[in-house]
Parts: C-alpha cells; sequence; structure tokens
C-alpha cells in the first residue's frame, strides 16, 4: 500500500506518493527519490491524490530531494495536493518553495512548457 | 465521558499501533476525519520526538514506554504524552525563525512546529522523573441527530 509508483513521461516522472506519509514510510519514498537522482531524472511531478496523511518525516524527505534537486538544475512540481494536505504545506511556511498544480495533467505541461 | 489510555513501546514500530487504536477511538466518540487527522499528526511528531530525543540515550530504549491519555472536556480534546525519557522539553527546541529561501531551504525542525500549529495548547512539564506533554485540541461537538 505504501509503495511508490513512478511513470515516466518523455523526461519527467510522475512520482505517485503514497497514502500516508510518515515517519515509517518516508525512508521509502526517500530511496525512490535517490533512485531517480542516481537515474539522472531531474524534472520530477509529485502526485499527491492519494496522500490523505503528511508528517514532517515527509517534509523533510520532500526538501531534502528538492535541494539535491536544484543542485542538478532540476524542478519538482506538487499536484492534487488536498485541501488538509496543503495546510500542512502552509503552517510550515514550505508553500513558497514549490510550485502547485491542481492536476498532475497540468503539472506536466508547466514542466513541458519549462524546458 | 470516554477516554483511551494506551501504553506502547518507545520504537517506530509502535506507530501504526498509536494510529489505528486513535483513529477508531476518535471515529468512536464522534471526531470529524479532518481533525482527527490533526490529532493524529501532532500525536506522530511528539511520539518520534520521544524515541529519537527522550529516549535516545538509553540502550534499552526502544522498550521503554510511552504513556499516551486521551479523554475529552469541555474545553476539548486532551491528550497527554508521558515518557521516562532524559529530561526534554521539545517546545525549548523550535526551528530557528528564519526566513526560507528557495536556494538553502531547511530541512528539518518542522514537527514542533505543526504540533503548536496544530493544537491549541501545548504544555510541557517534568514530574516524578518523567516528561509531560499536554495537548488540547479544540473542537465542535457534533450536532445531536434529529430522529
Amino acid at each position: 500500500m505504501n509503495e511508490t509508483i513512478v511513470k515516466i513521461h518523455g523526461s519527467i516522472c510522475i512520482i505517485s506518493i503514497m497514502p500516508e506519509l510518515d515517519a515509517t514510510s518516508s525512508g521509502s519514498l526517500e530511496k525512490t527519490f535517490n533512485d531517480l537522482l542516481a537515474q539522472g531524472h531531474t524534472q520530477w511531478v509529485c502526485d499527491f491524490s492519494a496522500t490523505t496523511y503528511l508528517s514532517s518525516a515527509g517534509l523533510r524527505v520532500l526538501l531534502s530531494a528538492l535541494k539535491q534537486l536544484q543542485k542538478q538544475s532540476g524542478k519538482m512540481v506538487m499536484a492534487a495536493v488536498s485541501h488538509d494536505m496543503q495546510e500542512i504545506f502552509d503552517i510550515t511556511s514550505i508553500t513558497q518553495l514549490f510550485v502547485f498544480h491542481p492536476t498532475t495533467d497540468d503539472a506536466v505541461a508547466f514542466l513541458q512548457k519549462q524546458s | 465521558m470516554s477516554c483511551l489510555n494506551l501504553l506502547l513501546e518507545g520504537n517506530l514500530e509502535q506507530l501504526q499501533t498509536m494510529r489505528t487504536e486513535t483513529e477508531l477511538w476518535l471515529a468512536g466518540i464522534g471526531i470529524d476525519p479532518s481533525t482527527a487527522g490533526k490529532v493524529l499528526l501532532a500525536m506522530e511528531e511528539l511520539f518520534v520526538n520521544i524515541i529519537s530525543h527522550g529516549y535516545s540515550h538509553s540502550d534499552s530504549g526502544s522498550h521503554r514506554p510511552v504513556k499516551i491519555d486521551l479523554y475529552q472536556e469541555q474545553d476539548g480534546l486532551h491528550i497527554q504524552f508521558t515518557d521516562e525519557g532524559t529530561p526534554f522539553d521539545p517546545l525549548s527546541y523550535e526551528q530557528a525563525d528564519r526566513p526560507l529561501t528557495p536556494d538553502d531551504p531547511p530541512i528539518g525542525g518542522f514537527g514542533i512546529l505543526l504540533v503548536r500549529k496544530l493544537m491549541d495548547q501545548v504544555t510541557y512539564h517534568r514530574e516524578a522523573g518523567c516528561n509531560i506533554l499536554h495537548l488540547i485540541k479544540s473542537y465542535s461537538f457534533p450536532s445531536e441527530r434529529i430522529n
């Protein structure tokens, strides 16, 4: 259930974030992120459509990956973040570090336009 | 009034037990899922804090107890964490207040910030060799169902 699925769409990776991104599952997402970086993928869409729980352990993994992506001139775009999950990004002020799109299609279109 | 008393071992494997038990209890007393999500999140942050700070210096840390008591009062839902770890007030370890910059984002320190913002009251005190953290979450009681 907490397995991360990645779809490659041209040069863009769509990463399905697990339903519960917490202290126990965040390690698996971190591994996925590290694998993508090692393979040279740097255009990411994080699909939050299934995510209903996000803790600081999850935020830490997202921010750590963002930091590494930036070193490689990569991009991480958030998609389909629910109202409750958006609140977690907002109250920690992390919102300003990411671009948010209502759907993964919008996020992919955004990245395609940028490249 | 209904209450839930949990006695867990201080390790990450217990996180799921804490969440499942609490989620069931909160649903049973009629707390809406959005408020329940906030309570569960604050609880994870504090539980992980106890494991990584209060019990981190002890060899038997992963088996030492974390007691969690939840109950309802007029002013809302009360949650109290009690652990026997080294004195540790997480409220004094807030993330340094610095502006977030895209070039150098911080990667940690959000846990206690989340607890403070999601709960209405958070207090710490040390008593009888234990760390005691007390949270209060106000919420509106579900309206009475009219038959």
